[in-house]
């Protein structure tokens, strides 16, 4: 039986060395695929019962391992939609049925609805900060949605808060005459700024704030809608005062008093109540001098570019020059991401010993950062293989070798009789 | 590490190269662009291999802001000090001969030359053509400071417009900047406009920022908002002419007037305020000294009764509009240099008569003080000459003096203007001297070192071609591999 034995042997070492060369082949024509995963196959043997007299020659099987854990290098690119991961996480992909899938092949690009698909067809998906700041939902794919983004789409958002920030002259007269909050063509003030808010439309209203000493360390804030204002003097506006608040100040430090008010609230024309922010303003024997000013809110503006943070926060950057985040994109992980099922397309779905998918985002545990305007290239290293190959080449011979003095052997042994 | 990763870490080292090249060939094209920040580009090390970052500019800020307002001061400085100058040229002459006090003076001569021959009727005549001329030249200088004043307001009014569109670029600066930054693009040539913009309009009105998120930039001028997200309206209605009594218009930055500069070596930054110095107090002054010279030749000409009786005094050789009574003493009478003039009936040219001058009695038989009609009457004569040396009132807003002779405060005006412009020329020239220093601190601050350049184009070169080796080296490596497989 040993002679039939040993041909089996010799053509299982050949088929599992065939099978090395397939997968050998597979990662050298997948070399430069984003993304891809190198195969390798892993030997073992099966031994066939004997007797401590007689030897029975087993076979070897063959399973196929793929590294998927094993991180690419990453090479960058000029396209900020190119995406990376460094780590150990994947993206959570729709193909155009919706199911989802799990890939690390992030050469994603806008298609005509604005959705971000990779080179194997497959949607990229996110959390949409629509409904406010999304969570990831740990153990399923509920509330991803397609990544899309609309170039088309026009925002506005009215201002909110604002803050506002100056020294006040200590040194400067007390105002006598009519002040600010009169209205009267002869008001008199010390001092005058202005800063722009914008309504619920986006639409941009000019605040006129001024500052007039009533007392010493005490000063008047008046703030009028520079549109009423009178050509040339302002005053008077054609209507009263948006707000009037009084400041005072504590003589010992020159800055605002405890008790006074420290911020001004006030109605914008058609938008939402304004706070602005006075706490740091200060009455120091120097000029009046702005130091600091921010308001919240956009005008209306188109999408001009996206960015895409490395916690895989994508903001789209308004041509107005405001940034609002649109989508969190989440990462996947499983317990032994190398145990995932394959697809075509470098996308893999879980697996049955791969444990199960579980959502986060980047930066939490191990799942990596998202690199933007990068790509993970393929695992393989050609050097690797080629040497693989040439091993696999030697050892398919020695095989047929065996092989063949079995043969032989049967040859002789069929000879014996004539 | 693999053989293909070496040769990403190649390929990407090679991908960096060509941008930091382009960098340094930017910074060399430009060195010769004093408006040019220097760049230079940043790297990453990542696991494995280099990530090009970014281009980073070289800005001196503290340094700018000097600059700017060392350029500003010496722009207010130097406007003032050409005004003045074109002033001094048109009242003054080059050489003092078109001066109000020297035809004073020649007028002076030409009396006392007449008292000394009162019976000559020739000399006399002389001594009105040179009162003639006197007139002539305060009715030139009034209306050449008026004129002056006319196409100061015009500047001032082509300085808003530029003001307005430079700061209407801001905003488009500005915005590529804040939407760039927000994006993560090189802004850098944004940023190199917007400065070379600030230097402009600081060379108007002084400028100090306010720096926000994202590279977003206030330009505040002494308190008053210029560019808030916005830019400001800055607003100002020229006059299109001007008279002695005209008031300019206000220039008005959202809502606050700006200040005009004051004194010689102005307190005024950017040439706006120092132009609304030129046209509210330099001229005014100027136009009040003449005046005050006018009324005061009036007054001093004046014929009064000879008998000390109850008679006015009333206008003599010199009259004006107003007349024949004499204006209120030690009181400036806005104009007066401008119509100012000689009585036609002492001039000759006029069918007037000289001797007039001598014996009184223009304004009516009671003012005569020749009664006898003696030809070698002299007394009048030599006391208007006394007169014109002694001391009397002078309104002091005209800011030369209240007690003085006639003669004496033509030649203080003439002295005024003179110190005024030397001294306005002096600072011009430590301003100058500053703000060139400063720029040119600046220049090498942050300007683009050629040595400095090539050298690093050197160090490019070199990694380049050990990149490059590298390359030729992984491939040898492979294809001795590939020779093995048969």
């Amino acid at each position: 039986m040993s002679l039939y034995n040993l041909m089996r042997t010799s053509v299982s070492g050949m088929n599992a060395q065939a099978n090395r060369l397939s997968t050998v082949a597979e990662n050298i024509a997948n070399s430069d695929t984003v993304g891809y995963k190198r195969k390798s196959i892993a030997f073992s043997t099966l031994v066939v019962p004997g007797t401590k007299a007689q030897f029975n020659s087993g076979s070897v099987v063959t399973t196929v391992r793929e590294a998927v854990a094993l991180q690419g290098v990453l090479t960058y690119t000029a396209s900020i939609t190119d995406l990376a991961i460094d780590g150990s996480g994947f993206f959570v992909v729709h193909d155009s049925s919706g199911s989802p899938y799990l890939t690390r092949a992030g050469s994603f690009v806008p298609d005509s609805e604005g959705r971000l698909v990779n080179a194997a067809g497959f949607f990229l998906t996110g959390y949409s900060y629509a409904n406010g700041i999304p969570s990831a939902v740990a153990n399923g794919f509920e509330g991803l949605e397609i990544v899309s983004i609309d170039n088309t789409d026009l925002a506005a958002t009215p201002t909110t808060f604002g803050e506002f920030v100056a020294n006040l002259p200590e040194a400067a007269d007390i105002v006598t005459g009519n002040l600010p909050s009169t209205n009267l063509a002869t008001a008199e003030y010390t001092e005058k700024s202005s800063l722009v808010v914008y309504d619920n439309f986006g639409g941009r209203v000019v605040l006129d704030i001024y500052f007039s000493k009533t007392a010493d360390n005490t000063w008047e804030v008046a703030v009028y809608d520079q549109a009423d204002a009178a050509p040339d003097t302002s005053f008077p506006y054609a209507s009263g005062p948006m707000v009037t608040e009084t400041l005072a100040f504590d003589p010992a430090n020159g800055r605002l008093d405890a008790a006074s008010a420290s911020s001004i609230t006030l109605n914008v024309p058609d938008g939402e109540p304004v706070t602005i922010d006075m706490a740091s303003m200060t009455q120091l024997a120097t000029n009046f001098m702005v130091t600091s000013t921010e308001v919240n809110g956009n005008s209306p503006a188109f999408i001009q570019s996206v960015s895409i943070a490395d916690d895989g926060i994508l903001y789209a950057s308004y041509d107005d020059g405001t940034l609002q985040p649109l989508y969190r994109i989440p990462l996947a992980t499983v317990m032994s991401p190398d145990l995932l099922e394959g697809h075509s397309g470098n996308v893999y779905t879980q697996g049955t010993e791969s444990g199960d998918i579980q959502i986060g985002f980047a930066n939490d545990g191990d799942r990596g950062r998202i690199a933007s305007g990068a790509l993970e290239a393929s695992n393989v290293d050609i050097a690797d293989e080629l040497t693989s190959m040439i091993q696999s080449q030697r050892s398919y011979t020695a095989n047929s070798k065996v092989f063949q003095t079995g043969s032989d052997l049967m040859d002789v042994l069929v000879n014996l009789k004539r | 590490m693999s053989l293909s990763t070496a040769l990403n870490i190649a390929q990407s080292s090679l991908f960096n190269l060509s941008r930091q090249t382009s960098v340094v060939s930017n910074n060399i094209s430009n060195a010769g662009n004093e408006n040019y920040v220097r760049r230079s580009a940043a790297l990453e090390s990542m696991n494995p291999g280099v990530r090009f970052v970014s281009v980073r500019r070289h800005a001196d800020v503290e340094l700018f802001r000097s600059s700017i307002q060392s350029s500003a001061n010496f722009e207010a400085q130097n406007t003032l000090h050409s005004h003045i100058n074109g002033l001094k040229s048109s009242i003054i002459g080059a050489n003092g001969e078109l001066s109000v006090s020297s035809h004073l003076t020649a007028f002076h001569n030409a009396l006392q030359v007449y008292s000394a021959s009162p019976s000559d009727g020739l000399l006399g005549e002389a001594a009105v053509n040179s009162a003639k001329d006197l007139v002539r030249r305060l009715n030139d200088a009034a209306n050449a400071i008026q004129s002056t004043r006319t196409s100061v307001d015009a500047e001032i009014g082509a300085n808003v417009d530029r003001l307005n569109s430079l700061l209407s670029d801001f905003y488009e600066a500005n915005k590529e900047i804040t939407k760039g930054t927000i994006a993560g693009t090189d802004v850098s040539n944004a940023l190199d406009r917007r400065d070379t913009l600030i230097k402009e309009i600081s060379k108007i009105v002084p400028v100090s920022t306010i720096q926000r998120a994202n590279n977003d930039l206030v330009l505040m001028s002494n308190g008053a908002t210029l560019f808030e997200t916005t830019p400001r309206d800055v607003t100002f209605t020229p006059q299109t002419a001007y008279g002695p009594s005209t008031v300019g218009n206000l220039v008005r930055i959202d809502g606050i007037p700006v200040d005009a500069g004051t004194g010689a070596n102005t307190t005024a930054k950017g040439s706006l305020a120092a132009l609304l110095q030129v046209r509210d107090t330099v001229t005014v002054d100027l136009q009040n000294q003449l005046d005050e010279v006018a009324r005061g030749l009036i007054d001093t000409f004046a014929e009064r009764d000879p008998s000390g009786g109850g008679l006015p005094a009333l206008a003599g050789l010199f009259t004006y509009p107003g007349g024949p009574g004499v204006p209120a003493a030690g009181t400036v009478v806005q104009g007066l240099a401008l119509t100012i003039s000689v009585n036609s009936l002492f001039d000759p040219a006029q069918g007037g008569d000289p001797a007039l001058l001598r014996d009184g009695g223009a304004n009516g038989a009671g003012y005569i003080e020749n009664t006898s009609g003696a030809a070698s009457f002299a007394d009048r004569l030599i006391r208007y000459n006394e007169a014109l040396d002694a001391p009397i009132a002078f309104d002091a807003t005209a800011g030369i003096g209240s007690s003085k002779s006639l003669v004496a405060f033509a030649a203080d005006s003439l002295g005024w203007l003179e110190g005024y412009r030397a001294s306005a020329n002096e600072a011009a020239i430590t301003k100058q001297a500053l703000a060139v220093q400063l720029n040119e601190a600046l220049i090498s601050e942050s300007g683009v070192n050629l040595d400095e350049e090539m050298s690093r184009l050197l160090d490019l070169e070199n990694t380049f071609e050990a990149s490059a080796r590298l390359i030729r080296a992984v491939d040898q490596m492979l294809q001795d591999l590939l020779a093995a497989v048969r």
